[in-house]
């Protein structure tokens, strides 16, 4: 019987349920993940239907697309997904300062990423260029709809990256307060695995729209 | 090696490898397709992607460290997105 010296086989039960909660809410969250992957992929598969029928406009409108802030924005978020699992394993190894400074290098970037977002964009809307403008009715079929999928695809990207921001300005808090450990790390584990789910979508997103002729 | 890794977990020094290969793969992404137009290297820059998402996956996602049901639900999960991606792929591929 378990009463409240909760210890069984020398093993603490608080222990016990932290480590069953850090492994239900990691399957949960790859579920999770699994549905976010699937929003994106059904984009990718009508990006792929679009160009087999308009290649040519396609492979235009891209050459059009600004490839140096791409890969610029790719490294930063390729850097942030390091950072911030540097955060995770810190978190489990209870070295506070260390996770603290890597989510917050992880913001950062984030940020970074975003500003980054913005420049591209403006650019684009500086010509005209952006969906209900005239300059867009004005262009062909194809590379219109290029551009639709672009902004639509890259901001619901956007999205995802700022909400990542607000989670791991939380994970910061909750790291800071000590609510956030090394024995009850799934949320910050989480919220890694999440941030990671978002590198790997504009890591797609970068090939499909800036690289693939 | 920063510092050694605890119970089967990678260690600072595994994690900035991966991101230093990461980088290399991204800039020659970058550079080879911009520059090659047609034949059947169009498709590289998507072959290094999915590199880059093996490494992600593997070792940034810890999925190279995880046994049991964990790792079966995130294998299941990227499992069936491969395989819309490779479905999708095959069909494009003969139009």
């Amino acid at each position: 019987m378990i009463t409240g010296g909760s210890r069984i086989n020398g093993m603490r039960m608080d222990g016990i349920e932290a480590a069953r909660e850090n492994l239900t809410a990691k399957i949960g969250m790859w579920l999770f993940i699994l549905t976010e992957l699937f929003l994106f992929v059904v984009l990718f598969i009508v990006f792929l239907s679009y160009r087999s029928l308009y290649g040519e406009e396609f492979h235009r409108a891209s050459m059009g697309l600004n490839g140096a802030l791409a890969t610029a924005n790719t490294l930063i978020l390729l850097t942030s997904s390091f950072s911030v699992a540097v955060s995770v394993a810190a978190v489990k190894r209870d070295n506070r300062g260390l996770a603290v400074a890597a989510v917050g290098a992880t913001i950062g970037l984030a940020l970074l990423f975003l500003v980054n977002k913005y420049m591209e964009w403006s650019e684009k809307i500086a010509h005209g260029i952006f969906p209900g403008s005239d300059g867009m009715a004005g262009l062909d079929d194809g590379t219109r709809i290029f551009y639709n999928l672009y902004y639509v695809m890259t901001g619901l990207h956007a999205v995802h990256v700022i909400a990542g921001i607000v989670l791991l300005a939380v994970m910061a808090v909750l790291i800071l307060k000590g609510r956030v450990c090394g024995a009850k790390h799934a949320a910050h584990e989480n919220t890694g695995l999440y941030w990671h789910m978002v590198d790997i979508v504009w890591i797609y997103l970068f090939s499909f729209f800036y690289l693939v002729s | 090696m920063v510092e050694k890794q605890i119970a089967g977990k990678p260690g600072y020094g595994t994690y900035l490898l991966v991101w230093a290969a990461l980088v290399v793969f991204t800039i020659a992404a970058a550079t080879s397709g911009r520059f090659i137009t047609e034949g059947r290297l169009d498709s590289l820059p998507l072959v290094i992607a999915f590199v880059k998402t093996c490494l992600v996956a593997a070792i940034f996602m810890n999925l190279k460290y995880e046994r049991g049901i964990v790792r079966a639900s995130a294998l299941f999960a990227l499992g069936i997105i491969l395989i819309l991606g490779l479905l999708t792929f095959s069909d494009y591929g003969y139009r």
